[in-house]
């Protein structure tokens, strides 16, 4: 029984070699050529009855198998297949109008404007000796008096301080308000988000690419702040996570 | 010269006469009958015979059960007794037809 479903197989594998064709359809080709090669197989040897099969199939009828004799179903799969091919190009293809991604390649890649797949690391802060002056969690607001849960942290550092991106991003926002001041969020990946507050100078805007360890801005204490320092926050799919987990490097090489 | 071409018009005909003298068939069993009662004048080939097939089954003049043979699927058409006066017409008419021709294409007597 198992040298009989070999031909079987074979015969089907070169079936799905042609065009596109429905399941009822295939499955009575399949029949119709394996027949055949019984047939043959009567007064010749298996391996000759299958290349004479296979050269059945390439000379008979598969090739004049028109469009309209597909299915309606099989009509809305190509068309499906289509519309994937279309949007699966626009995709690769960035604002930039230039090719980014190779399909072929794995997912981490050394190209600049690429997803990343690490998590923030690494110090915000260039060349400063870390001070967190208030850590994350539940805190009594220095300025508002009442409690609130602090969702970053804060490094103390001297006014004018080169600020760094703690990842290869996008600048999701650049802006102002009277509570962050100057502030600057971050898209690293689909997973991870960081924020700068209380900037003194931005110095990318929305939309910019940046690498690990590039600056963003200085050091300040605009908006609500009681000293220069910087607020800074790590976000993981919309969750508030403790940034000082994330201040030491990881395995990402800093791009120079 | 040319069987295909001839075949056009005339091989749903050929299809339906031959399910009605012999009840169920599937489509290699079909060819094999042409091929052997023509004398292999009439050779069918699969990118014919199923198309053909389909389209009588989706007029609803045969319909087709399904067996299976030797661990694959084998389709079965037969004769739709609802419609077999259509059919019988059908036949009829390509027979008509053919002494039609034979009159054309043979001028003598």
């Amino acid at each position: 029984m198992q040298t009989d479903k070999h031909y079987v197989k074979s015969i089907l594998e070169r079936i799905d070699s042609y065009k596109p064709i429905s399941i009822e359809l295939r499955e009575e080709l399949l029949d119709h050529y394996c027949t055949y090669f019984e047939s043959l197989e009567q007064s010749m040897t298996a391996s000759e009855a299958l290349i004479k099969t296979f050269a059945a199939i390439e000379t008979d009828g598969l090739t004049l198998i028109k469009p309209k004799s597909m299915t309606t179903l099989n009509r809305l799969l190509t068309s499906l297949a289509v519309a994937l091919c279309t949007l699966f190009i626009t995709y690769m293809i960035n604002s930039e109008g230039e090719l980014i991604h190779d399909p072929l390649a794995g997912v981490t890649m050394t190209a600049q404007n690429t997803i990343q797949t690490d998590p923030p690391s690494g110090s915000p802060l260039k060349d400063v000796k870390l001070e967190v002056s208030s850590g994350f969690g539940m805190k009594i607001h220095p300025i508002h008096k009442i409690q609130r849960q602090h969702k970053g942290i804060d490094l103390r550092a001297p006014m004018g301080t080169e600020v760094h991106a703690t990842g290869n991003a996008t600048v999701m926002e650049s802006d102002y308000d009277k509570i962050k001041g100057n502030y600057i969020v971050l898209q690293h990946d689909e997973q991870y988000l960081t924020k700068y507050y209380h900037l003194q100078k931005r110095v990318v805007q929305k939309g910019e690419k940046v690498q690990l360890g590039q600056n963003i801005g200085t050091v300040g204490s605009t908006g609500v702040s009681t000293g220069p320092h910087l607020h800074y926050e790590v976000i993981k799919e919309g969750v508030e996570m403790n940034p000082s987990n994330y201040l030491f490097a990881s395995n990402q090489k800093i791009n120079k | 010269m040319n069987v295909p071409d001839f075949l056009k018009g005339t091989l749903s005909t050929i299809i339906l006469s031959l399910l009605k003298e012999n009840g169920k068939m599937y489509g290699y069993e079909i060819c094999q009958l042409t091929k052997n009662l023509s004398k292999d004048v009439i050779s069918i080939t699969e990118g014919s015979i199923y198309p053909a097939l389909h389209k009588l089954e989706k007029q609803g003049l045969i319909i087709s059960s399904k067996k299976v043979y030797k661990g694959r699927t084998r389709k079965y058409y037969a004769i739709n007794e609802a419609h077999r006066s259509v059919v019988q017409s059908q036949i009829d008419a390509l027979r008509a037809f053919l002494d039609g021709i034979h009159l054309v294409i043979n001028p003598s007597t």
